[in-house]
This record gives C-alpha cells, structure tokens and sequence, in this order.
C-alpha cells in the first residue's frame, strides 16, 4: 500500500533523527520470540508492500473470519478440564456451566481432557495405568461412562470436544454409540474429534506407523462426514508443536504444513475439497508476546485460505481457518505462582484481538498440578473479564491498520512460507514425521530457548528475574489415589454384566475391518461403532489396532 | 583387590548376578586395575556365547533393529546380553545414552535380556574402548547371544569385526546410501547386510542393487568363500526377523567349521593381550618415565627410553633362556 | 586410563506425551559431562532393572502428569531389593513443594522445581553423588 507522504513526513523523520543521536547506537535491538528483528518504530512506509484493502470476513481473511468480529457472538469459553472418574467430571461440567462458561450464541462447550491411560489405549486394570488413573484427565473408557456424559445435555445446542490421545476413533465410536441409545440421530452430534496423529513429530511415545495413523486419520473423518457432518473430525495441534520447543514462526509453518499433510491424504483417499477442509480445525498456543501473536493469528488465517484454495476449495467459509486458542502453558512458571495471572491476561488478550473462535485460558498453578477451583475459576473470569469489561471484543480487527502488526504479519508469513516450503520440498509433513526433521528442528529450538534463560539472555520474572527465595508452599488440587480403585471397580462391573461372547465377536470383527483398512477394502469405524453398542471399551478396541497399526516410537 | 574378592566377583558374575556384572563392566570403563584380575577370572567361563555385531549409517534403524532381534531371540528361548555405544560430547565428555529406550519394549520385565549403554568416551572409531571386555563380562555371565551396537561411524566398524562373530551391516534406503557403503568399503567387514525400512520408498531399489553386488568375504586359509547374504527388513513391523536371525545362526555354523573361527579367537585373544599389556606398561612405566624425564627433546626422550626397556627385555630374555639351558645340562 | 564419569538414568513414562523438560535436563546433563540413558518406563520395576544393568549413580524421575508418591513408593523398595543401595534419586518436573517432604520420607534425595537454571541438577549430583544412602 504506497501512502501519499508528503514533505511533512520527511520533515517529522529527520526530527526523529535529530532527537535521537545521542543516543540511538546504545539501543539495544529487540527481537521477537521468533527471532525476527524489531525496530523501535514503524511507520507508513513500513507497509510499502502490504495489502490493506482487506475487508474482515472476506479471503484471505487476515482481519478475521467474519465481517463484524465478534459483534456477533464473541469466542467460546472452551475450558479444559476432566479428572477422575466421569462422575467426578460430570460435576465439575455442571459447575462450570453455572459459573457461566459458554459457546456461540450461549451454547454449551464441554473440552473434556481424558487420562494418559485412556489418551494411551488402556484400560483401568492395565499395570501402565498405575499412578495416572484419572490424574490430569478423565478415566472414560465403558458405555457407561459416555452414557454419564451426554445425560441431560441438549445434542444441537452442546458441543463435546474430545482431547483423547490416539484412542480418537475409539472414543468417537463409544460417543456415538451412546448418542444411539439415547434414540437421537447422530446427525445432531457437534463436537471435536482431536484425530492428531501428526503430533507425534514431536513426542516421545508409541503411536500408529506413519501410513496407518494417516488411514485412520481419513477414515474418521470419512466417517464423520457421512454420520456426523456438524462434527469436526480433526484438530490441527499446533500448540502441541509450540510446547515442545518451536517458535510462533515454527508453530506456524509445521502447523499449516500438518495441515497440508491431511489435505493431501483426504485428496489421495478421493475426497472432493469442499467436502472436508471446510471441518479441519486449529488449536494454537499463545505466548505473552503480544503483538507477535496477534500477527501470527493474522497470517495464519491469511496463509490457510491460499493453501485450501490452491487445493481446490471453492466455498470461501471452507477456507476459514477455524482456531481454538490453548493459552501456552510452557510460559508458566512455579516460582510465584501469581504472576502467572498477569501472563494468561496477556494471552487471552493476544488472542482476542487476534481474532480466534475459541480460548481455553490455563490457570496460574498449572505448573504445580491440575487446576484448583479457584484458579479454574479465575482462569475463566479473565476470559469474561475481556470480554465484557475492556472493549477489545467491540471492534472487529482493531490493530489492523497498525504499522507495526502490519509489517510484522507480513514478515511472519514470508517467513513461516520459507520453513512450510522447505519442508514440502522434501516429501512434506509426513515424511518429516518419518525422518525426524521436524522433532529435531523442534528440540534444537527448545534447547536454544533454554540457553537463552540460562544465560538470563531471555527474561523470566521469578526465575531469572525477581527470584525469591520462598517456598510456595501452595496446596494445589488433589485427586485422591482412591479413584484408581474406583475406576477399576467401575470397569469391573461393567464387564460383568456384558455379554461376552458378544464382545469377542465383535472385537473379531474389528480386526477383521483393520485387515480391510489396510486392504483398502472398507472402513474401520462402523466396525468400532459396532463393537461399542456390544460393549468393548475404550482399551479393549486398541488392542487389535495396535496389533494392526504398528505401535511404536518414531525415529 | 585381594584374590579372594576377585574370586568371588568372577563366581558371581558367572551365576549370573546382573549387580556385580554391571559394577564390573562399570570398573572396566573407569580403567580400574582390580577389573582386569576379574577378567582374567572370567576367561574360562567365555567362549560359550555367539558374538553379532551390528552396524550402520545413522539413521540406519540399528536399535530399533537389535529390538527386533532381542524380540526374535526370546521367542527362541535364547537369552541375550547387550552392549550399545553411542557417542561421547567432544566438548563436554558427557553422552546421552538413548539406545536402550529403543530396545526396552523387547525386554522390560524379561530377565532374560541384560542391555547395558556405553559411551564411546573418546576412543577413536565408533566402539568404546571397554566394550571388548564388557562382552566377555556378559559371555561369562551365560547369555546364550550376546549383540554389540556400534555408533557406526568411522572405523567403529573395524572394531566390531574383530570381537563379534557375525557382523551385521544396517543400510537404510536410499541410493546414495547404498553407494556409500560400497565405496567406504565397509561391506569388507560385513557378514550379512539388511537393508532396513523395508516399507520405505527406495527399499526395494537399494536391495534390488546391493544383491545384485554378489558380495563375498574370504577367509582365512583360502578356505571355502562366505556368500554375504542381502536380506529385507522392517524392524518396527518384524519382518524379515526370523530370516535374518537364520542367516546369522547359519553364518554361525558356517564359520565355526571352518578356520574362521579359530583364526577370530587367535586374534581377540592377542588383542586382549595387548590391550592388557598396553594398559599395565603405561600405568606403571610410561607415566612414571613421562614425569621423570627431561623432555626438552620429547622425541629423543622417547626413543631413549623405549631402547632402554627393549635393551632389558633382551637381557632378561636372554638371562631366562640360559637358565633354562643350565637347568637342563 | 581412569575416566570416571558420573551415569544418571533418566526415567519418565512411557504413556505420558509430555517430555519437552525431560530432554532439556538430559542435554543439560550431558553438557555438565555425565553420561545419561534416557529411558521411557511402563512400570516402576523397569526402573530399577535398567539401573542395575546400567550401574547408574543417580536415578533421576521426570513427572508430569501426576504420580510422583505412587512412583517413590515402589522405586525405592525396587533399588533396595536389587542391592542398589547407594545410589541418588532424585525427581523433576511438575510436582507440588508441598510433596517434596513427604517423598524424601519415602527415600527420593531431592526433588526439584520445574524450569530450573541450567547446571543447578547437575550441580546437586556432581555434590552428592557418592555420599547418598537409600534409607
């Protein structure tokens, strides 16, 4: 965009200058958390080459989704939150929805996180189990349980997302089989599948061989496209990538490029565009680098809708990118534990005025445990606290027009293109998963960050700034180690009144539709649908999977 | 250490006790004096175990492929004892050791297995000087098989043909890779070669060329030649697992009728000799000369003292050779 | 030829995706020169067996998604069990202060906050390596 600048602003720069020569070679440079150099002032020339002729709600859709912001409806509360056993979850869902988390237009959102047992394909009885039963996430893995669950909740008017681990296509099918007993059709399902195989680039545990966590990735969103077309069958985890080390700029280009890697699968298993990038989904993190991440919330959303329409998308809101925003938690410190309100304000607020459809704000002590009341609580209000009481949710975009965020989304995009085609060039996403290029990049950038807070090169309040020699001695929130036997005396009798051969015929029957995935002769969910209406649980479908699959960590 | 407490050691070792076995091997790297009465203990007792080396290009799968094997051997009822070296920081001296994490999901909970990690530690090559005496440690200790992994880089793959009995060369897919092992000369050394990752793109190229290679290794004696076989595998699917454990077993047998393994013996025990001899000079003379000399002139220092001890080895030999020509007149 | 180095086994579960920490202070450790096995467990026993195997001088527990109390009380018996009886354990990652005591009553060394300075862990090991017993 080329102002027309006239004398004026020639003769206001070089009083600019004049002001600052005594002093301008002792400025320290600033960077960006990215790395990206930041000068101390921008100005119109700064935009010389970007686009500012974009309206919000219209490709590439950098000033947001829709064309009013969120005048509309604002963000949706989407808080995590899950641990014992469901009955211990269904209370705290009841009391969430009383403190008044909601969705879109006042709808209910329910971002249950599961256990790591459940998230690793186990049941309660598995030895592995011992000590993370119902610990940092729900124990669900029976008919029961998801009866428990959907109870009372009104279907069109609730979305249940679901964080599973790899037990994503389990965990759907025991869903859906609850929906059926309850005589509601499933069409009526809304909600989030995680299905985020590709996160395993960068984490250290067992998952599916590359091939086959890509089949089953399609094959839920197939699924879900012809059963449950309100359900969105998969979740971009972008966040996952920005814990384990990456940068915004990393996050941002191995995120897309996640994406690509799904596009391309549903493309290959002869899926049209339109029929389901639209439902694809993003979850990011965001750091208390405020003005990078509304830039980087910008580009997103302007490199997503070129890559869905270089893919063939033709509908513009299946260009949408759609972003659920888990406020980082790496971020958080021990040390202080207060001081983190003042970070997640900051989040929440890039967020906002990044223009993001959904926010889960973590709560000051995540660093010590699973939220307590209190801070859940006030993790929440913040998030009702910008919305109501600071005006940011009035005005769609409202640093559109900034030269600094301007410039800075643009250079965020030049940027993350460069890693995002870099990656493409040598077989994309996946065979990054394979190689192990993007988990190296990832921990290279983990460990460089570290050396910065080492050095105290990078500031941290509390930790190598303001350190304070007290203890916290905060009580954080306790799940008693009684739940475990709880959960197993709930599997217990769920067991015992199946019907046993019924189960087994029908966990036959799944292996069999595994043989036939891997066949590309047929599907594997209406198998597991199956097996769920029969009674399998959450653990019990993983074993023929796992023995179909692959089970094991990648290079 | 007191002879007993050596004795003792040794017994336990070979009963099989995975505590003593690990201080030893432990003793072993730190270079300690007494580890080496242990291990003079323990030769009686080795010999008994098959000896596989593995080695590759990095990113070649080798743990990951040792997991396989480990998993292969158990459903044989063969135990196996493990050593995996992985390389020393230059700059700090330190290691991180990540082997055995790719091999726990054949062994956890089995006692039939024992892995032990070793860093490399500096020693040229990619095998850790203690890695020899470590395999005794675990073939005294009655494994049935007993694998090395090397780093596999550089002459690490020289070493590990001179104590194993059967050298696995790991190859992953790839053209270039294919042509680099052929001109490094390393498949000199290799008994079997696998091209790992059989499910990936280039997997049937790079076996289809390597087979065709005809790859032969001659031994000693001019005796019958050993055709190297080129097998497929995919580790992490365990395929090809069972056919590579055969064609092991059968390079196994094939030496041991044969020249090969008398003239393999010969030379690990000439290299223990060495390494031993090596060892107790340096501690007790060479330091010893270092500190005591002059060594303005380094170099003539040195000749200077190495003419001396030869100058007394000769007399000594002389001396003892007389003697024994007196006692038998 | 004495090369003596200090070796830290450094266990998390294997179920638990989190480990970004983790390989921070195995690099950590490795920079202060020790030698680390970095190892993923299914159950506490493995522990302990990988620590004997590997004659470790430190046993270093990395938690994060809870379990802290449940892990101290099978590992120590486990090290004892095996005749392992003077080596360190100490724990990382998120685990409340208010558990620290109660851990070192069931025999953890040590516990440490997360997001520590580099150099501080390995400065505790390199202090008390050696001198620690298992209660």
């Amino acid at each position: 965009m080329k102002f027309e600048l006239s004398d004026k602003f020639e003769a206001a720069k070089e009083t600019w200058a004049a002001r600052r020569a005594r002093y301008a070679d002792r400025l320290r440079p600033a960077k960006t958390l990215s790395g990206l150099p930041v000068k101390t002032v921008y100005t119109p020339e700064d935009l010389a080459d970007s686009d500012l002729e974009e309206m919000p709600g219209a490709y590439p859709f950098t000033r947001g989704l829709h064309p009013d912001g969120y005048a509309l409806t604002p963000w949706m509360q989407q808080m995590v939150f899950g641990y014992g056993t469901i009955e211990e979850t269904r209370q705290k869902m009841e009391k969430m929805v009383a403190e008044g988390m909601e969705g879109y237009f006042g709808h209910k959102v329910f971002n249950t996180v599961y256990d790591i047992p459940c998230m690793y394909g186990i049941d309660a009885d598995h030895p592995e189990a011992k000590g993370n039963l119902g610990q940092c996430g729900v124990h669900m893995s029976t008919g029961d349980d998801y009866d428990e669950l959907i109870r009372g909740w009104d279907l069109e008017t609730t979305n249940f997302s679901m964080i599973t681990g790899d037990n994503c296509l389990p965990a759907l099918a025991l869903l859906a089989a609850a929906v059926e007993r309850r005589g509601e059709p499933l069409h009526k399902l809304h909600g989030n599948s995680m299905n985020w195989y590709p996160r395993i680039a960068v984490q250290d545990i067992p998952s599916w061989e590359p091939k086959w966590g890509y089949a089953l990735m399609i094959d839920l969103i197939k699924w879900a496209k012809d059963n449950a077309p309100a359900w969105n069958p998969a979740n971009i985890f972008m966040y996952g990538l920005s814990e384990a080390g990456a940068t915004p700029v990393q996050e941002l280009a191995y995120g897309l490029s996640w994406g690509k890697s799904i596009i391309d699968a549903g493309l290959e298993a002869g899926l049209a565009p339109d029929d389901f990038i639209g439902r694809l989904s993003f979850q990011i993190g965001c750091t208390v680098n405020l003005f990078e991440e509304v830039a980087k919330f910008r580009a997103h959303r302007r490199m997503w809708a070129k890559i869905c329409k270089e893919a063939g998308v033709t509908k513009p809101s299946n260009m949408h990118a759609r972003v659920h925003v888990h406020t980082s938690g790496y971020v958080l410190t021990q040390q202080q534990l207060m001081n983190n309100n003042a970070r997640i304000t900051l989040q929440a607020l890039a967020a906002v005025l990044g223009g993001v459809q959904s926010i889960h704000t973590c709560s000051y002590d995540e660093a010590v445990g699973v939220p307590t009341e209190e801070s859940h609580r006030t993790a929440l209000r913040t998030q009702q606290i910008l919305m109501l009481e600071s005006g940011v949710r009035d005005v769609a975009d409202p640093l559109g027009g900034s030269y600094y965020v301007e410039k800075l989304t643009d250079e965020m995009e030049a940027a993350a293109w460069e890693i995002y085609e870099e990656l493409e060039a040598s077989g994309g996403y996946r065979r990054g998963i394979e190689t192990g290029e993007i988990k190296r990049n990832i921990d290279n950038a983990s460990y460089e960050m570290k050396k910065r807070i080492n050095s105290g090169d990078l500031p941290v309040v509390g930790v190598n700034r303001y350190v304070s020699d007290q203890l916290e001695n905060y009580e954080p929130f306790r799940i008693d180690e009684a739940i475990e036997d709880k959960a197993r005396a709930r599997l217990e009798a769920y067991r015992a009144k199946r019907d046993q051969a019924a189960v087994d015929e029908a966990l036959d029957k799944v292996r069999e539709a595994c043989q036939a995935l891997k066949d590309g002769t047929g599907p594997l969910m209406p198998a597991l649908v199956e097996a769920a209406r029969k009674g399998v649980t959450n653990g019990e479908m993983m074993v023929p999977m796992r023995e179909a699959f692959g089970w094991y960590v990648s290079e | 250490m007191p002879v007993d407490a050596t004795t003792d050691q040794a017994e336990q070792v070979v009963a099989g006790s995975a505590l003593h076995a690990g201080r030893l091997i432990t003793r072993i790297e730190n270079g300690r004096a007494d580890a080496r009465a242990v291990l003079r203990s323990l030769a009686p007792h080795c010999g008994k175990a098959q000896l596989i080396g593995v080695t590759g290009p990095p990113g070649a799968g080798k743990s990951t492929l040792v997991s396989a094997l480990i998993r292969e051997l158990r459903g044989r009822g063969r135990t196996v004892g493990v050593i995996a070296v992985d390389p020393s920081s230059p700059f700090s001296g330190g290691a991180l050791l990540g082997d055995r994490d790719r091999m726990v999901e054949s062994s956890s909970g089995d006692s039939g297995v024992f892995i032990r990690s070793l860093a490399s530690r500096g020693a040229s090559g990619g095998l850790a000087a203690a890695a020899n005496d470590a395999v005794d440690v675990l073939d005294a200790m009655g494994k049935d098989v007993v694998i090395v992994e090397t780093v596999g880089v550089g002459q690490g793959e020289f070493d590990i043909a001179r104590i194993a009995h059967t050298v696995v060369l790991v190859l992953v897919p790839g053209y270039g890779d294919a042509l680099q092992a052929m001109k490094a000369g390393i498949t000199e050394i290799a008994d079997v070669v696998v091209v790992n990752k059989s499910d990936s793109p280039g997997a049937e190229q790079t076996f289809k060329e390597l087979a065709a290679q005809g790859f032969q290794r001659t031994g000693p004696d001019g005796g019958p030649p050993w055709p190297v076989p080129v097998l497929q595998a995919s580790a992490l699917r365990h395929d090809g697992i069972a056919e590579l454990v055969d064609a092991v077993d059968e390079h196994h047998r094939f030496t041991g009728r044969t020249a090969w393994r008398t003239a393999h013996e010969h030379a690990r025990r000439r290299a223990r000799f060495i390494a031993f001899a090596n060892d107790r000079l340096r501690e007790e003379l060479l330091e010893t000369a270092a500190d005591a000399r002059a060594l303005t002139d380094p170099y003539g220092a040195a000749e200077e003292f190495v003419t001396e001890l030869i100058e007394a080895h000769r007399r000594l030999t002389a001396h003892r050779a007389a003697g024994a020509e007196t006692e038998q007149k | 030829m004495s090369q003596e180095r200090i070796k830290v086994l450094l266990a998390k579960k294997k179920i638990d995706v989190h480990g970004r920490g983790t390989k921070l202070i195995a690099r950590e450790l490795r920079d202060a020169g020790m030698e680390v096995v970095y190892f993923r467990f299914g159950v506490v026993e493995e522990i302990a067996e990988a620590a004997l195997q590997e004659d470790v001088d430190v046993v270093a527990v990395s938690i994060m998604t809870s379990g802290q109390m449940q892990v101290a009380r099978e590992l120590i018996p486990a090290l004892k069990e095996r005749g392992m009886t003077d080596v360190l354990v100490i724990m990382g990652g998120i685990i409340p202060e208010v558990d620290f005591e109660p851990l070192r009553e069931l025999g953890v060394h040590r516990c440490f906050p997360p997001g520590l300075p580099g150099g501080v862990v390995a400065d505790y090991i390199r202090e008390n390596v050696g001198r620690a017993t298992l209660a």
